[in-house]
């Protein structure tokens, strides 16, 4: 064991003093930036609207605090796919998804296609920080500073877990033809 | 663009299309809290106040025979569609909700076995005082989740947070343990006995058998892991004097 100054779980962002933004505001804003990155790393639809809930509750619990971070947003998504990648979680989800024949009644989302289900279904597969760099990368379009500060991790880090990933989604996904 | 970048950005775009036809709903909670049976309670002590009471002292505000119309207080309206109802506060979830404590090996001395189980105990109940009473500080550096210091701090924000570690940590717990020596201090006891191998391919099978069903991590967790060239996963430390020295993960 080394001694070192690195935390596991740095906090990601800075109190700035600003004006802080109204939570309503920011709920309504940001909701289905969160709901499009919680269906992709959840089987279940409407697990992923709960999830989503959730991590906007967190973030009213806290809104003092959070508000004046300089990315509340980075907050709510780090909350959000630490949640979503939570053992517990995945079983529930999976259990709800398998007593459940059909769609998925308590879910307001449509149904993802099934080429997009694939996807999805592979990327969840992969490790769980590889699979929380594809999301907020491609799903949530974040930045790679913005997705290091969202994981806890430099961009390097980030770099090096969606090049891993698309690596190995290239040998997992190989046989689809482009239509 | 090759295919797999493709298949990515279309399926990212069809998720982000379909998400934005959710509507922002009223955030609520499946459990009501304390805080919330508070809420309850004074509520309840109002409708006293204002009905009960006044019938009682035979006041006129209520006829008999007509009910009494309750009083609201209206949510906060956000745009025209959407309405946010806030109950503040949750209930604390525990990630220890739920697990089974672990069987302690009876080869453990008295003193390790006694902080294992007060641990396991703690833990249980995401106790982060009690936890605190058990962690082993003497003015040195606090390794305790985490190499920068934090200590119980950390394991109560991560709970806080939605990602706790204390299911992990009373899981530890059930798999082997080893003895690390250490020079000029006291012998380690250390879960899981994985971490004691300097080489991942040294590692018996029988302790890697014990990493998969742990059911922290999964196998692409332990193939990125044992890229790295040993188990550095969380792994729980205590010494031979019962002092709980760690629970950390990483290098």
């Amino acid at each position: 064991m080394t001694d070192s100054t690195t935390t596991r779980r740095p906090a990601i962002a800075i109190e700035t003093g600003t004006h802080p933004i109204a939570f309503e505001t920011f709920y309504r804003r940001e909701y289905q930036h969160v709901v499009a990155m919680a269906r992709a790393l959840l089987r279940d639809a409407s697990a992923a609207e709960d999830l989503a809930q959730e991590s906007f509750l967190a973030a009213h619990r806290h809104w003092d605090r959070v508000s004046r971070y300089d990315a509340p947003h980075a907050w709510v998504r780090r909350v959000m796919i630490n949640r979503a990648t939570s053992r517990r979680r995945r079983l529930g989800a999976e259990m709800r998804a398998l007593a459940r024949a059909g769609p998925d009644p308590d879910s307001t989302l449509p149904d993802l296609s099934a080429a997009t289900t694939e996807v999805w279904e592979e990327v969840r597969r992969l490790s769980r920080r590889q699979r929380q760099a594809v999301v907020l990368h491609y799903v949530g379009q974040l930045s790679m500073n913005e997705i290091g500060e969202a994981m806890g991790c430099s961009t390097g880090a980030v770099k090096s877990h969606l090049h891993r990933a698309r690596e190995t989604l290239g040998q997992r996904l190989s046989d689809w033809k482009e239509g | 663009m090759d295919s797999t970048e493709t298949r990515l950005r279309r399926a990212a775009a069809e998720t982000r299309e379909v998400a934005s036809r959710a509507v922002p709903p009223s955030l609520r909670q499946e459990t009501m809290g304390r805080p919330g049976l508070l809420v309850l309670a004074t509520a309840f002590a109002a409708v006293l106040l204002v009905f009960a009471i006044p019938a009682l002292l035979g006041g006129q505000d209520t006829p008999l025979g007509e009910s009494p119309q309750p009083t609201q207080t209206p949510p906060a309206t956000i745009g025209a569609e959407t309405t946010i109802t806030m109950i503040d506060d949750t209930p604390q979830q525990c990630s220890a909700e739920g697990t089974s404590e672990p069987q302690l090996s009876s080869d453990l001395p008295v003193e390790v076995a006694s902080t294992a189980q007060a641990i396991i105990g703690a833990a249980s109940s995401c106790s982060f005082d009690g936890l605190a009473g058990i962690a082993f500080t003497d003015g040195t550096p606090d390794l305790i989740t985490s190499f920068g210091g934090g200590g119980i701090d950390n394991l109560a924000r991560w709970e806080e947070e939605g990602y706790g570690e204390m299911d992990t940590l009373i899981r530890l717990f059930g798999t082997s343990h080893a003895v690390t020596d250490v020079e000029d201090g006291p012998d380690i006891y250390v879960w899981p006995a994985a971490f004691a191998y300097d080489r991942w391919e040294d590692i018996p099978p029988e302790y890697l058998t014990e990493l998969m069903d742990l059911g922290v991590y999964s196998e692409g967790e332990l193939d990125e892991i044992a890229r790295f060239g040993s188990y550095a996963g969380w792994r729980v430390g205590i010494d031979e004097y019962g002092n709980w020295l760690f629970f950390v993960a990483g290098d």
